[in-house]
């Protein structure tokens, strides 16, 4: 009796606590949705009344089209090239047997730990002197090498968990290696792979420091919502955020869709 | 020509010694069993007749060409494994095609070859399934159908009976068996299940801390073992440690440690003095009315009855101190022997299997 009344005050404290939580994740989006509607000038809370200005503002601001143009160019080249490259790092992880294999599996996860901004100061000394800086490939250099400990994350747990017979197996019924990986290890693992896919574009659209030390005058979104922020301030960010926050929303729906589940199997 | 042949083949893990010379020869259609207790080396050397494994030592030779260098792709062998190895994202058909695939071979061909296939494993119409809906049996035909398909040089098998339980494990035991033998498939087989190895083999080899210990029939490792190891291993067995006293009339005399004589039949290079393990299989010995006046009449008190449905099994503490197993066939109510009571029985000459102990053999 005891204990199930002291279980469900626990229950009742857990439920709290999850409440706040909660509250504080989507409370943003209880105040960019309305002000992205607002039929004020400026940034204020509750809006006055409704109206489509600031959408419109948006798309008929060449600055903001080519924005994020320039963000869609780096995030899928990011996902491109992080997916390809963090998958063979994360093959030659969990497969590979050579000097040195365990300082790469502990470096492998520098970008995350090391702070974005000193990546960022880095980013930008090599390529000045490459004459890189305000390319938007880049840009998707410098968030590539953010997004392959990711991608390596994802799909390297997702190839522990494969069973290496079947590469054996394959092999032992006449694949080379590469044709028992191709058409045996990485359909089973497709699911690890989209995941990590998408994890990278996300990674990347909504990257900030990194596009703001590289990016030049090609301006990624995030960094034109930075700059609007400092400089003008009106609730043309709001309808960007909203704009921004569908499109990773339909990311995340899809990645949910296809990265898991999508196995007949399983 | 074999079929395969093994020569002197070697191969170690570091400090362990996996397999130490082995040397094995496959005749054309010939079920030959790998059998031997958990680490003997039994998958070390399916591994390495694969091709998944290099030997450091000896030579793996496939109807008299050397395999050694070539890579498992290369090969020409159908191996089943332990847990199938299924693909689990391609249909039965799919996986049943893979080897042809891999192959180049033509789509039409193909699609002859698999139906073929499937239609020898009994598993006709089941081409759309994936592995996840097929049952333990149905997969096992799948991963069967998969390593025939096209036309193997040699068919592994890593203990595929395994994961099945008993009923069905015996069923496909027999089918694997016909099917081989309908297609006089080349097969090696690893196994730990003694019975297994029994039933489906033409010859076993039994194995031992990385050697072949005996290569015969299923007859013979089980009735003339040529070790203690493989008598202990191979079946239920009692063993008598004692020295051969005299030889008459054909007959050895053996004086046991604990004090019994026996008579066996003479063998082949056993004299006066050797010392010898005397091997009695428990179904051997035929009941008597009592009395010791014969050879190698025993009577006893029995000190455990097992009821076993086919067979009663009897543990009899002998007068003078051996244990002895007992195995008859299993009789009715009316006929029960229980503990505590007497039983007595004789055994023929010609059951008592005698091995020389190593070290006096010649
Ligand atoms: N990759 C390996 N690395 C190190 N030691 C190994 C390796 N593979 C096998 N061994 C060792 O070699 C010996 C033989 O192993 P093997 O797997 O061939 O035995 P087995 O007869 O198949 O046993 P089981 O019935 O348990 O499968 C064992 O002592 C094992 O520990
Ligand atoms: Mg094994």
């Amino acid at each position: 009796m005891v204990n199930r009344r002291r279980r469900s005050g626990f229950r009742i404290l857990l439920a709290i606590y999850c409440g706040f939580v909660f509250f504080f994740l989507v409370a943003p989006l209880f105040v960019v949705f309305p002000i992205s509607f607002s039929a004020a000038r400026y940034l204020t809370f509750p809006p006055p009344g409704f109206s489509w200005q600031w959408y419109l503002s948006y798309i008929n601001d060449p600055a903001w089209i080519q924005a994020t143009i320039t963000s869609i160019k780096v995030a899928l080249g990011t996902t491109v090239l992080a997916t390809l490259l963090g998958t063979m790092v994360a093959f030659s992880l969990v497969r590979g047997s050579y000097p040195g294999r365990s300082w790469v599996d502990r470096l492998v996860a520098a970008p995350i730990i090391v702070p974005n901004i000193i990546i960022a100061v880095a980013l930008y000394g090599v390529f000045a002197r490459f004459q890189l800086v305000g390319a938007w490939y880049g840009v998707m250099l410098g968030h590539t090498v953010y997004a392959i400990p990711f991608v390596v994350l994802v799909v390297g747990a997702g190839l522990r968990t494969f069973d290496q017979n079947q590469e054996l197996a394959a092999m032992g019924l006449g694949a080379s290696r590469l044709e028992a990986v191709w058409h045996v290890t990485l359909p089973q693992i497709r699911p690890a792979i989209i995941s990590a896919a998408f994890l990278a574009f996300i990674t990347s659209f909504d990257e900030l420091i990194i596009a703001l030390f590289t990016s030049g005058t090609n301006a990624t979104l995030p960094k034109k919502m930075f700059e609007n922020i400092i400089f003008e301030i009106d609730p043309t960010i709001a309808a960007v955020s909203v704009l921004q926050i569908l499109l990773v929303g339909i990311v995340v729906t899809l990645a949910a869709r296809f990265g898991v589940g999508m196995n007949p199997i399983r | 020509m074999s079929d395969l042949s093994l020569k002197g083949i070697a191969k170690h893990f570091g400090d362990v010694v996996a397999l130490e010379h082995v040397d094995l020869e496959l005749a054309r259609g010939e079920f030959t069993t790998i059998l031997g207790p958990s680490g003997s080396g039994k998958t070390t050397m399916l591994r390495i007749v694969a091709g998944f494994e290099h030997q450091d030592a000896g030579q793996v030779l496939v109807r008299g060409k050397d395999v050694t260098q070539l890579a498992p792709a290369k090969r020409n062998m159908g191996m089943v494994f332990q847990n199938y190895a299924l693909f689990p994202h391609m249909t039965v058909a799919e996986n049943v095609a893979f080897p042809l695939r891999m192959r180049r071979t033509g789509r039409a061909e193909i699609r002859e070859r698999v139906g073929w296939s499937l239609d020898t494993v009994a598993l006709g119409g089941y081409e759309e399934r994936y592995p996840s809906q097929l049952s333990g049996g149905q997969q096992q035909r799948v991963a069967l159908a998969r390593a025939i398909v096209f036309d193997p040089e040699l068919l592994l098998l890593d203990e595929p009976f395994g994961a099945l339980d008993r009923k069905l494990r015996e069923q496909m035991q027999l089918e694997v068996k016909r099917l081989q033998r309908r297609l006089n498939l080349t097969t090696l087989f690893v196994t730990h299940d003694q019975e297994e190895a029994l039933i489906l083999s033409d010859s076993i080899a039994v194995m031992n801390a990385g050697r072949i210990e005996q290569l015969g029939t299923p007859r013979a490792v089980y009735a003339e073992p040529a070790s203690r190891f493989v008598a202990d291993f191979i079946g239920e067995s009692n063993l008598f440690q004692g020295r051969v006293r005299a030889i008459t009339n054909g007959l050895l005399v053996i004086e046991t440690e604990a004090g019994h004589t026996l008579h066996a039949r003479a063998r082949d290079g056993l004299v006066e003095g050797h010392s010898v393990s005397a091997l009695v299989r428990p179904e051997r010995p035929q009941p008597t009315d009592g009395g010791l006046s014969g050879i190698n009449d025993f009577e006893g008190e029995i000190i455990e009855a097992v009821y076993m449905g086919e067979s009663e099994k009897y543990r009899v503490a002998l007068d003078g101190g051996l244990e002895f197993l007992v195995r008859w066939p299993g009789q009715g109510e009316a006929r029960t022997r229980s503990e505590g009571g007497r039983l007595a029985f004789s055994i023929s000459p010609d059951d008592l299997h005698v091995i020389a102990v190593d070290g006096s053999k010649k």
